[in-house]
């Protein structure tokens, strides 16, 4: 046996949605983690709302880039945004 | 970083049971003094001050329920003295349940104690390496304790489960019969002081992918088995970028205080002996600030190969013991640590996948909260 660095770059298929962050803070807290909440949010309180609340509204935006939310839910452009032009 | 100090109080050498995987060395009844003891806890509370954190008292040994009275001593202390200091505390035993009755879990329930319970899976696994001194098997005292634990619906506890080359065999078994005689988590502590044949490696991971089954299986019948290694490589990929749970602490928020009164910098390295490269001060001299600077500075992977590995985030390569178990330094790792790692991560991410696409309800509430 031998020290064996891995190359993967592999799409994980189950991917991290805006809740996994609140979650995921919770069981490091549990843990005995610091807690890492989104900016403004309380510990306990949901980051996003249910799947049929979220429906036809806009993507939320955390952490500076766009997440993919749950299974079916594509990123969408912001109404009214252009692509920049050089 | 968490937010609390991590003070080990091991209570005593002996043991009621001569484990073969054991690390905390010979068992000799030599019990720690009320001295020690108090001079330890004040340590733990001067340091918690200075950092500003709250404390967590883990009671520790050779099996700690030897000594019930001093344990009982030990609460009261310190809840005297953090009352007087405004330290917030919260206390825990590591057990291998022998020595568990009705009256102590009563007594440890009431005070919020999270008790972890030694139960290495089924019978046949258990009764490998746990035994008494005469040499037989202990399973039935440490299914009797878990039984018992299970009265005790408000109790936090935990069972961990030991894996070494003795017992890896039976172990998708073992978590099978702990999560039949278990709700709660189940914690399977690898054996990373032994030497892993490449055989027994192999065997090992055929293990772990019978255990993924049984999990897959548990989540589709809605009474999943929540085993702390592979969910926390679930957890670990939802964590990108960020620093992986794993992150060690070794030296800065963690004292072991040893039966005699030696500082060691994490309670899984109190066994090795009370050498000057490992302990880092006493209870009658105060922390070696030095000392702790050196863990401190030195802690992390400093492992070449390290760097180049797509999977270093989720992996547990900068865990202090674990790396010097493995190695005999706190910032090397193992072939073995690294190995397991990816094939934890493998197992994990097939699991996670699998549930993902399937919508599991029970899946999506644990790790989707929908």
């Amino acid at each position: 046996m031998k020290i064996n660095p891995s190359t993967r770059k592999k799409n994980l298929l189950y991917p991290m949605a805006a809740a996994v962050v609140l979650a995921a803070c919770q069981q490091q807290q549990r843990l005995g983690g610091v807690l890492l909440l989104p900016p403004g949010v309380q510990p306990g309180e949901p980051v996003v709302k249910p799947q049929e609340e979220k429906e036809n509204t806009r993507p939320q935006r955390l952490g500076g880039r766009m997440k993919q939310m749950m299974p079916g839910v594509r990123q969408q452009p912001l109404p009214g945004k252009k692509r920049a032009s050089r | 970083m968490r937010d609390t100090l991590q003070l080990t109080l091991c209570l005593t050498h002996d043991c009621t049971l001569r484990c073969a995987y054991c690390y905390a060395g010979r068992k000799y009844a030599h019990a720690m003094t009320r001295e020690v003891a108090e001079l330890g806890m004040e340590t733990g509370l001067a340091e918690a001050l200075r950092t500003g954190r709250g404390v967590d008292v883990s009671f520790f040994g050779g099996e700690p329920l030897l000594e019930w009275d001093l344990l009982r001593h030990c609460h009261a202390y310190m809840e005297r003295r953090a009352a007087e200091l405004g330290v917030a505390v919260r206390y825990g035993i590591t057990t291998n349940g022998t020595l568990l009755n009705r009256e102590r879990l009563a007594w440890m329930a009431e005070r919020d104690f999270l008790v972890g319970l030694s139960v290495d899976g089924s019978p046949e696994m258990h009764n490998v390496n746990r035994r008494y001194a005469d040499g037989q098997g202990s399973h039935a005292a440490a299914a009797a304790a878990l039984a018992l634990m299970q009265e005790f619906p408000t109790l936090r506890s935990r069972v961990i489960c030991v894996v070494n080359p003795a017992n890896h065999r039976w172990l998708s078994e073992g978590v099978q019969w702990l999560s039949t005689h278990y709700n709660g988590i189940i914690g399977l502590n690898f054996d990373y002081w032994s030497r892993w044949s490449d055989d027994e490696f192999e065997s090992l991971c055929r293990q772990l992918e019978a255990l993924q089954e049984k999990m897959l299986e548990s989540y589709r019948a809605g009474a999943p088995v929540h085993e702390e290694n592979i969910e926390g490589k679930i957890w670990s990929s939802f964590r990108e970028g960020e620093r992986s749970c794993a992150h060690c602490t070794i030296g800065e928020q963690e004292i072991a205080v040893s039966v005699d009164g030696h500082f060691f910098p994490c309670s899984r390295m109190v066994g090795v002996g009370d050498t000057p490269e490992i302990t880092f001060g006493d209870v009658y001299h105060g922390i070696d600030r030095a000392r702790q600077a050196y863990y401190v500075a030195t802690r992390g992977n400093a492992t070449p190969e390290c760097r180049l590995c797509s999977l270093r985030h989720r992996c547990l390569n900068t865990c202090g013991c674990t790396n010097y178990a493995g190695t005999g330094s706190i910032n090397r790792v193992s072939p073995f640590l690294c190995n397991l790692e990816q094939k934890l991560i493998d197992v994990a991410d097939s699991l996670a996948e699998t549930l993902y696409q399937e919508s599991n309800p029970a899946f999506m509430q644990r790790f989707y909260r929908v």
